[in-house]
């Protein structure tokens, strides 16, 4: 990868940083409906969020489905246009690169997907998928790469996968040849959409240790998509809460587990099953769908499912709006001071359940 | 190499997507006696049709006006025509247009309905639309009528005969072909190629077009069937290649020399035999790889 000029490989920022980014889908309207004069709608699936991935650092990003997780995701490896705000690779912005720096975030920015039975093209063999990228990307060496990266998925010995297909690995295998197809270009950014969600728990563990490494040992920056706090929790150094399209809550990951502030983030938490019988199993903290995203409420996105909604909620939270004493964390909620001097009482939660 | 069979002969019949071997692709023979049957009568129609010259007893277009109308006999063991020509030998040679046609049409059926799917489904937007209004067109048209029409403003030739079914018949390919890759771009070994950085072109025809191959070769083995089917039609109806000796010629000058009315049921019966035959063997061939396709269609 030393051939690369264009970028600025030893920029020693953030490997990523997207500000103010936004997608927005115009909704199909239908002629009739557009020449009545009749306006088009849009879903917002990611509005005006803020990241930054640092190299060798997991950052999570969770939130229900539905919440634009894997959109932010799309949008920062450039899979899709964002509609509005910015994003920089090693400090250069996206939308000011010309063609020859494209070509090298392309290959700097790889994604892990989620479903492994999906994301293998069921007519390539370990090593036709593995080695595509190279081919794309014109790079020599192919076969010494395609091994080292199927040693790095701990694919070991690599010739005994190298001729096989996909409906002959197991899910976890195949997971791992997914790592080694966006591994193989040694990439700067990585963004893992729910790697571990459609395996079995037994090969979680072992795939989420390999990401880890390997983050640290390539130093990538990685972001790590999840639905799952416990997973995030193992993952990530920080973490971004993510309702609707916004980052309502992000930090420390420690932080964020053990003591949240956004309402959304305690049920959120709340919502993590405690494997012990002895437990008491509490009511859903959270009930309802989140609106739709076409049509939001004015003021906070989330007050209409929040038991601590009030009058203020009503005007629209800045991500800051709360702010840790280190300024570490921040949350984009008005009454998380009140809601602190509450103690949180668990019917409270229930009430707040609309039918 | 024995292991990894098994394991494929299991998944092959429910997982379309998953990748088969030519050994696998033709599997379902096993199971289905028909379509095998077919694929045993469409073999040696082709035997037929490479050796003709070794297998007919005669030159199909030598006369012989003093064995006219002549019945089955060891000398001719399907008989004669109106000038005496060997019935068996132009049967046998017969089987060369029927394959050419079949061959050539099935395949340029294949790869232009294959690509307008490809190009079609992938990009959408307008293309898809010119190009699948293109079909509907194709639709509109009235199958032998314009065969015919074709064949008459150009020299009336096997070539424009495959020409002419071309043209008609690359619709449906097309349209089946687009439904499936409008489901297969939106799968995340797409997605996947895209992060890789592949063109449009390479994902079309490296990550798509393998996966609607099976389809591709299913609408292709009909269009074998309706390929020789209208090259009879057409030659029977007077519009064929004069000069070539093929199986609805044959029907044609039985019917202008009044076989039935002589008798001469062999001269008919025949062609109409071996027509009967390779179309209903290709139709069955097709029809069984269908069913391996989409299971469902067994019930």
């Amino acid at each position: 990868m030393s051939d690369a000029t264009a970028l600025d490989w030893e920029y020693d920022g953030p490997v990523i940083e997207a500000e103010g980014l936004s997608k927005h889908f115009p909704q199909e309207s239908g002629l009739v409906h557009s020449l009545l004069g009749g306006e088009t709608s849009y879903v917002k699936a990611v509005s005006e969020v803020d990241v930054a991935v640092e190299p060798g650092e997991t950052v999570g990003l969770v939130g229900e489905s539905g919440c634009g997780k894997s959109t932010l995701g799309e949008v920062l490896i450039g899979l899709q246009e964002p509609t509005g705000g910015t994003i920089r690779f090693l400090g250069r912005e996206l939308s000011a690169m010309d063609d020859t720096e494209r070509r090298e975030f392309r290959r700097n920015v790889q994604m892990i997907f989620q479903d492994p039975y999906e994301s293998l093209n069921p007519r390539f063999s370990v090593r036709e998928w593995v080695r595509e990228p190279l081919e794309i990307h014109g790079i020599d060496d192919k076969q010494r790469r395609v091994a080292q990266a199927l040693r790095r998925a701990e694919l070991t010995p690599p010739e005994q996968f190298l001729d096989q297909h996909p409906h002959e690995l197991s899910g976890g295998q195949r997971q791992r040849v997914s790592i080694a197809r966006a591994l193989v270009l040694e990439p700067r950014f990585v963004v893992a959409d729910e790697p571990v969600s459609m395996l079995d728990v037994s090969v979680r563990a072992s795939i989420l240790s390999l990401l880890e490494r390997l983050v640290e040992e390539l130093d990538m920056g990685a972001l790590y998509i999840s639905h799952d706090l416990s997973l995030i929790r193992q993952m990530c150094d920080r973490t971004n809460v993510m309702y609707l399209g916004e980052i309502v809550e992000h930090g420390p990951t420690e932080r964020i587990v053990r003591d949240p502030q956004h309402p959304y983030s305690r049920a959120l938490l709340d919502a993590v099953p405690v494997p012990n019988p002895h437990e008491n199993v509490s009511e859903p903290p959270l009930s309802g769908e989140p609106p739709d995203p076409v049509d939001l409420p004015e003021g906070c996105n989330f007050a209409p499912r929040c038991p601590f909604a009030a009058a203020e909620c009503a005007e629209e939270p800045p991500v800051d709006a709360y702010v840790d004493d280190d300024g570490l964390r921040e949350a984009a909620c008005w009454r998380i001071d009140e809601i602190a001097a509450d103690a949180v009482p668990d019917a409270d939660l229930s009430v707040a359940s609309d039918h | 190499m024995s292991e990894t069979e098994s394991i494929e002969g299991t998944t092959a019949a429910t997982d379309t997507g998953g990748r088969t071997s030519l050994r696998e692709r033709v599997a379902f023979l096993k199971e289905d006696r028909l379509g095998f049957a077919g694929v045993i009568v469409l073999t040696f129609v082709v035997v037929v049709a490479v050796f003709a010259p070794v297998i007919a007893p005669y030159d199909p277009a030598a006369t012989d006006y003093y064995a006219s109308f002549e019945p089955p006999s060891a000398a001719h063991p399907f008989g004669t025509d109106n000038a005496g020509r060997d019935i068996f030998s132009q049967l046998v040679y017969g089987a060369r247009p029927a394959v050419q046609v079949g061959l050539f049409s099935a395949a340029a059926v294949a790869l232009i309905g294959m690509n307008v799917g490809l190009v079609a489904g992938y990009y959408g937007g307008l293309i898809d639309d010119a190009l699948m209004r293109l079909v509907d067109f194709a639709y509109g048209i009235p199958f032998t009528p314009f065969v015919i029409v074709l064949v008459g403003l150009w020299e009336p030739s096997l070539w424009t005969i495959v020409l002419a079914i071309t043209l008609l018949l690359w619709r449906q390919t097309a349209r089946v072909v687009r439904s499936a890759v409008l489901n297969l771009k939106e799968k995340p070994f797409v997605k996947s190629a895209r992060t890789a950085g592949a063109s449009d072109r390479r994902i079309i025809y490296r990550h798509i077009a393998p996966n609607v191959l099976p389809l591709t070769f299913l609408y292709g083995s009909f269009a074998i069937a309706w390929a020789i089917l209208t090259e009879a039609s057409i030659s029977f109806l007077g519009f064929g290649d004069p000069d070539a000796t093929t199986w609805g010629q044959m029907l044609q000058a039985a019917l202008q020399s009044q076989a039935l009315a002589r008798d001469a049921w062999w001269w008919f019966t025949m062609p109409g035999l071996a027509i009967m035959a390779t179309v209903i063997s290709a139709f069955l061939i097709g029809r069984g790889y269908e069913e391996q396709l989409n299971p469902q269609l067994k019930e």
